[in-house]
C-alpha cells in the first residue's frame, strides 16, 4: 500500500476514534475552565484551578492512550442523527413555552417527534398517543401539583395552555 | 429501641404508609419495564414528591428503589430481558427455568430472595448507620476533609475499568460544584453573569437530565437498533405455580445469606455499586452448586436453570439496597447513584443528610431507616399482585410511548423545582453530557459523588488549612487528628491498588507474548 494511502488511513482513524475525540475535548474544557479560575480571586481560585489541572492531565492521558493504542472505538455516528433531532426537538419545546406558544401545542409537538423518532411513523395514531399525553400531562402538572407553566396565546381557556 | 419506635410511628401513619405501599407497586411495575431503571423512576418520581411533606415523599422514594431492584427480576425471567440492570444475570437461570415450564417458581425464588437480601440489608442500616453516624458527629473540619476525599477516592478505586477515566469524571462532578458563588469566599465563579448560575446549577434538574434525559436517548438509540435489526419480541411462557416447596427453601437458605452478606459488604461501600454485588455472589453460588448439586439426577446444569443462579444475584442486589444508604445517612456520602438521587429527594425538603440527620431531624432518620424494613415486608405480596396482574399488560407496551412519556415527565419534573425555564436547559445538557460520557464508556457515578461532595470538600479543606495556618500536614497528623490519617491512607490504597493491578496486569501480558515468541 502507498504511503500517502497508509497515513490517510490512520489519520481517518484517528479522527473517528471516540477516545481521541474525548481526551481533546475533555483536555480543552478543563484548559478553559482552568484559564477562567485564573481570572478568580486567589482564595476561590485554588480549588478549581487544582481540578481543572488533574483533569486536563487525565483528559491529555486518554488522549495519549488514545493515539498510541491499537484498538480502535469508532464514534457511532449513525447514532447521533436520531439523538440530535431528539435534542432539537426539545429545545424547540423549550423556546415554544419560553415565546408564548403555549404547553398543549409544544408539547403535542415534541411527543409526535419523539414518537416518529422512535419508529412510530404513523401520523394519526402519534396524534392522538400525544395528545393523550399532554392532555394527562396537563392535569397532573398544573391541576394537580399546581405548577405554573409559562403564560401563552391560548391562556385566556386555561393558564399555561 | 426508642428510636426505631420513633421510626415506627412515624411510617405507621397512614398517609405514610400509603405513599410507601404506592412506591413499592410503582417500583416493582418500573422496573418490570426493560430499559426503565430504578434511577429514571426516581427521576421522574422527583418532582412529584414536591407537594408531599418530607415524610410521605422520603416512604415513597424507599418504596421505588427497593422494588425497581426487585422488579427487574420480572422480565428478566419472562422475556429475557433485564428490567434493570441488577437484573442482568437472573436472565441466565431465571429464563432457562422459564421456558422449562417453571416461570412461576422462577419468578418465586427471585422475590423471595429480594425480600430476604431487603429484610437483612434493612437490619445492617438500622445497626450501622446511627453508630456511625454518632462517630462523625465528633469530626471536625480536618477529618471531614479526609472523608471527602476517601468517599470519592473509593469510587474512582473501585471502578472496574479505566481509572483515568474514573478521575476525569470525578473530577468533571467537582468542576461543576464550583459554579456560582464560592461556599468559602462569596466570590462567584463560572457564572457568567447569569442570575440562574449564581447559587450553582440547579442539583434536582441535572439529576433529572442525568438520569431520565439521558435514558430516552438511550431509548431512541435502542428502538433504531431494534428496528435496523428487526428483532422481534419472544413469545411469554406461562407463569404456573409460584410455590415453593420446603426442600428448595432449605437447599436456598445458605446461598440467601451469603449473598445478602456480600450485597450488604458491597452496599456500604461508596461507588461499589450493584453489579459488583450480583457478580460476586453469582460466582460464589456457581461454586457451591457445583460442589453440592451439580450431576445428581434431575439436576439443571448450572446457567440452565439452576435456582441459586437466580436466588444469589436476586438477594445480592437487594441486600445493596439498604446498606448503600449507611454512608449517606450517617456520613453524607453516597453509597450509589440511585441514593446520590435521594440527596435530591432530601434537599426539596431542607434535609441535608450525615450525622446532623439524626440529631436535627431523627425522626426522618429512623423513619427512612425503619421504610426500608417495612418495605421489603410489603413487597412479598405487593410482587405476587404486580406479577399476576399487570405484568403481561406492561410487557406490551411500545417502547415509543414510553419514550414520550418519560422525556415529558423529566421536563416537566425539573421545570416544576423553581417554575424556571433555565431547569428545562439544564436537564437537556445534563443528559446530553450524560449520553455521551456513556459513548466514551466514562462512569457517572464519581461525577455525582464529586458534584455532592464538591461544596463540602472545598470548605472543609479551607477552613482546615485556615485552623492551621496553612499547615498541609494538619491532614496527616497522627497526634491530633489520627483519623484523618487514617482516612487519607485508606484514600492513598484506593488510587495505588488499581495502578498496581494494572501493572501486574502488564507485566502478565509481556510475559504471554515473549512466551508465545
Amino acid at each position: 500500500m502507498p504511503t500517502s494511502v497508509k497515513s490517510g488511513t490512520a489519520t481517518r482513524r484517528i479522527l473517528s476514534d471516540v477516545y481521541v475525540w474525548t481526551g481533546a475535548i475533555l483536555f480543552a474544557f478543563a484548559a478553559g475552565a482552568a484559564c477562567l479560575a485564573l481570572s478568580f480571586d486567589p482564595t476561590s481560585r485554588t480549588f478549581p484551578l487544582v481540578v481543572s489541572i488533574i483533569m486536563m492531565i487525565a483528559g491529555g492521558g486518554i488522549f495519549l492512550q488514545a493515539l498510541s493504542s491499537h484498538e480502535h472505538r469508532p464514534l457511532p455516528l449513525h447514532e447521533f442523527g436520531t439523538i440530535g433531532l431528539a435534542v432539537i426537538a426539545i429545545v424547540l419545546w423549550g423556546l415554544g413555552l419560553a415565546f408564548g406558544l403555549g404547553f398543549l401545542l409544544s408539547t403535542i409537538a415534541l411527543t409526535m417527534a419523539m414518537l416518529w423518532l422512535s419508529g412510530l411513523r404513523t401520523p394519526l395514531r402519534a396524534l392522538v398517543i400525544s395528545s393523550v399525553i399532554a392532555a394527562v400531562a396537563y392535569g397532573l402538572f398544573v391541576m394537580v401539583l399546581n405548577v405554573h407553566l409559562p403564560s401563552s396565546f391560548l391562556s385566556f381557556i386555561a393558564p399555561g395552555l | 429501641m426508642d428510636q426505631i419506635a420513633l421510626g415506627f410511628s412515624e411510617l405507621l401513619q397512614p398517609a405514610v404508609l400509603m405513599m410507601l405501599t404506592i412506591g413499592v407497586f410503582a417500583g416493582l411495575v418500573v422496573g418490570s419495564i426493560p430499559g426503565v431503571n430504578d434511577n429514571i423512576a426516581f427521576a421522574v418520581f422527583i418532582p412529584f414528591s414536591f407537594n408531599l411533606p418530607a415524610e410521605q415523599a422520603l416512604a415513597l422514594m424507599v418504596g421505588i428503589y427497593c422494588a425497581a431492584a426487585a422488579g427487574g427480576a420480572i422480565p428478566a425471567i419472562m422475556i429475557r430481558v433485564p428490567g434493570t440492570a441488577s437484573a442482568l444475570l437472573t436472565t441466565i437461570n431465571g429464563n432457562a427455568m422459564a421456558r422449562k415450564g417453571q416461570a412461576g417458581q422462577a419468578l418465586s425464588i427471585a422475590m423471595v430472595s429480594s425480600v430476604v437480601g431487603g429484610l437483612l440489608s434493612a437490619l445492617v442500616l438500622l445497626v450501622f448507620a446511627p453508630a456511625l453516624a454518632k462517630v462523625a458527629l465528633r469530626f471536625g473540619y480536618v477529618e471531614n476533609a479526609a472523608l471527602t476525599i476517601l468517599g470519592l477516592s473509593s469510587v474512582v478505586g473501585l471502578l472496574s475499568g479505566n481509572v483515568l477515566k474514573g478521575v476525569i469524571s470525578a473530577m468533571l462532578g467537582l468542576l461543576i460544584s464550583t459554579i456560582g458563588y464560592s461556599q468559602v469566599t462569596g466570590y462567584p465563579r463560572y457564572t457568567f453573569g447569569s442570575i440562574n448560575l449564581i447559587e450553582g446549577i440547579p442539583f434536582v434538574p441535572m439529576l433529572v437530565g442525568l438520569f431520565g434525559v439521558a435514558a430516552v436517548f438511550d431509548l431512541l438509540r435502542d428502538q433504531a437498533q431494534e428496528r435496523r435489526e428487526n428483532t422481534e419480541a419472544e413469545k411469554l411462557p406461562e407463569i404456573g405455580s409460584m410455590r415453593l416447596g420446603r426442600t428448595l427453601i432449605r437447599r436456598l437458605i445458605p446461598t440467601w445469606l451469603t449473598s445478602a452478606a456480600i450485597g450488604n459488604f458491597i452496599g456500604v461501600l461508596p461507588g461499589a455499586g450493584m453489579l459488583m454485588a450480583i457478580y460476586i455472589a453469582y460466582d460464589q453460588a456457581g461454586r457451591r452448586f457445583r460442589k453440592h448439586f451439580a450431576g445428581r439426577k434431575g439436576e439443571a446444569k448450572w446457567d440452565e436453570g439452576a435456582p441459586e443462579g437466580i436466588a444469589a444475584p436476586e438477594a445480592a442486589n437487594n441486600a445493596v439496597t439498604a446498606s448503600s444508604m449507611v454512608p449517606l445517612l450517617s456520613l453524607g456520602i453516597p453509597g450509589n447513584s440511585t441514593s446520590a438521587l435521594f440527596i435530591g429527594a432530601m434537599a426539596l425538603h431542607g434535609l441535608v443528610p450525615g450525622p446532623l440527620l439524626f440529631t436535627q431531624h431523627a425522626d426522618i432518620a429512623w423513619m427512612i431507616m425503619v421504610a426500608f424494613l417495612a418495605c421489603n415486608i410489603i413487597m412479598g405480596p405487593a410482587a405476587y399482585i404486580v406479577i399476576r396482574t399487570v405484568s403481561r399488560v406492561i410487557f406490551s407496551i411500545p417502547k415509543n410511548v414510553m419514550v414520550g412519556v418519560i422525556v415529558l415527565l423529566c421536563l416537566l419534573g425539573a421545570y416544576s423545582d423553581g417554575n424556571n425555564l433555565f431547569n428545562i436547559w439544564v436537564a437537556l445538557g445534563a443528559g446530553a453530557v450524560a449520553y455521551l460520557m456513556k459513548i466514551a464508556n466514562i462512569p457517572l457515578g464519581p461525577a455525582i459523588l464529586g458534584l455532592v461532595l464538591g461544596g463540602q470538600m472545598e470548605a472543609s479543606i479551607a477552613n482546615s488549612l485556615s485552623i492551621s495556618r496553612g499547615d498541609w500536614l494538619v491532614f496527616i497528623d497522627p497526634v491530633n487528628h489520627p483519623i484523618s490519617a487514617i482516612m487519607l491512607l485508606a484514600a492513598l490504597l484506593m488510587w495505588v491498588a488499581p495502578a498496581l493491578r494494572g501493572l501486574r496486569h502488564m507485566r502478565a501480558n509481556r510475559f504471554a507474548k515473549g512466551q508465545r515468541s
